[in-house]
């Protein structure tokens, strides 16, 4: 059960690889693009991907006991939508931006150029990857501290 | 007759979309429960793709098997998800077909290096990556509305300070 559900997801990466690649878009130059040039190329693929997933979650929503209480998701769980996973959602998005134009590119669309051969992509790659373990190590104990001053 | 067909960003968008929702309910896909608690009870689950979940399941999988004495996160995934090789090979095969190789010399890996260590930590404090930010926003979540509006920010702030150095000189 477990190989044929690892086997569709190999197969559903190949397909959003071959696509991602034939139209090169990248997910983090359209919030540049169109706020500074008005320009909506690399904006559609966001909105095409949004709406994809309202279409994809309104059909499917029934079949599974995960989306129970899919439309309209406002937790009401305590401890969820407290102030610290609101501070921690904003500092890691202004990080995540900053860095990621900075580098040139999001990291899909580090992988797909990676595939053809540009060399910052490849240590870009490896420091992802070792990225995990950084923040086990070290980043981890200093989010847990900030979490408990709130 | 491969250069004929080019796919357009928005089929591109909206095939991701309708994949990632078909591989959450049909495969139910999702991560591991934190602390007893079911992890849909906290945030909502929208794992069917997302680059930086992915790749912590597979280097989670990678460290318990081979050392055995550090196991990274404590959330991942109940299933390994491939997606990230199937990534890999699908732009490879691309590549190929369309003959679109750039090769060129490596201008500066320390800092590359860098950008990776940088990027993963802060994805690692947001919780997601752009793609899994939007698929949380179909989900109507007020914490992926926030996260949004502080990736826009962030990535203002850093055209304009690109476009001064760029510039000013």
């Amino acid at each position: 059960m477990t190989l044929i559900v690892s086997l569709a997801t190999l197969i559903a990466g190949i397909i959003i690889g071959y696509l991602w690649q034939r139209s090169r878009s990248c997910s983090i130059s359209g919030y540049r693009d169109f706020f500074l040039f008005r320009d909506t190329l690399f904006m559609r693929t966001i909105i095409g991907m949004a709406l994809g997933a309202l279409t994809g979650y309104l059909l499917f929503y029934r079949f599974t006991p995960l989306m129970a209480d899919f439309p309209l998701y406002l937790h009401n769980e305590p401890g969820a939508n407290s102030l610290s996973s609101l501070i921690l959602a904003a500092i890691g998005g202004l990080g995540y931006a900053f860095f990621s134009v900075l580098a040139e590119g999001c990291p899909l669309r580090q992988h797909v150029n990676a595939t053809t051969g540009n060399g910052m992509s490849i240590f870009y790659l490896i420091g992802f990857y070792c990225g995990v373990l950084f923040f086990w190590l070290i980043v981890s104990n200093i989010v847990n501290i900030f979490i408990r001053l709130f | 007759m491969s250069q004929k067909i080019r796919v357009k960003t928005w089929q591109a968008g909206l095939i991701v979309g309708i994949l990632s929702a078909l591989a959450q309910s049909v495969y139910n896909l999702m991560p591991k429960s934190v602390e007893g608690v079911a992890a849909y009870k906290l945030a909502p689950v929208a794992y069917g793709f997302c680059m930086f979940c992915h790749v912590r399941d597979i280097v989670n999988i990678f460290m318990r098997n081979v050392f055995s004495f550090m196991t990274p996160a404590p959330i991942s995934a109940v299933i390994p998800a491939l997606t990230i090789v199937g990534l890999l090979l699908g732009a490879y095969f691309s590549a190929i077909s369309t003959k679109s190789f750039n090769v060129r010399k490596t201008v500066n890996p320390v800092l590359a290096f860098i950008y990776g260590l940088l990027v993963a930590s802060f994805a690692a404090i947001l919780g997601a990556c752009p793609i899994r930010i939007v698929l949380r926003a179909a989900y109507i979540d007020v914490i992926a509305f926030v996260g949004i509006a502080a990736m826009i920010v962030g990535a203002i702030v850093a055209s304009e300070l690109l476009l001064k150095r760029a510039g000013g000189g």
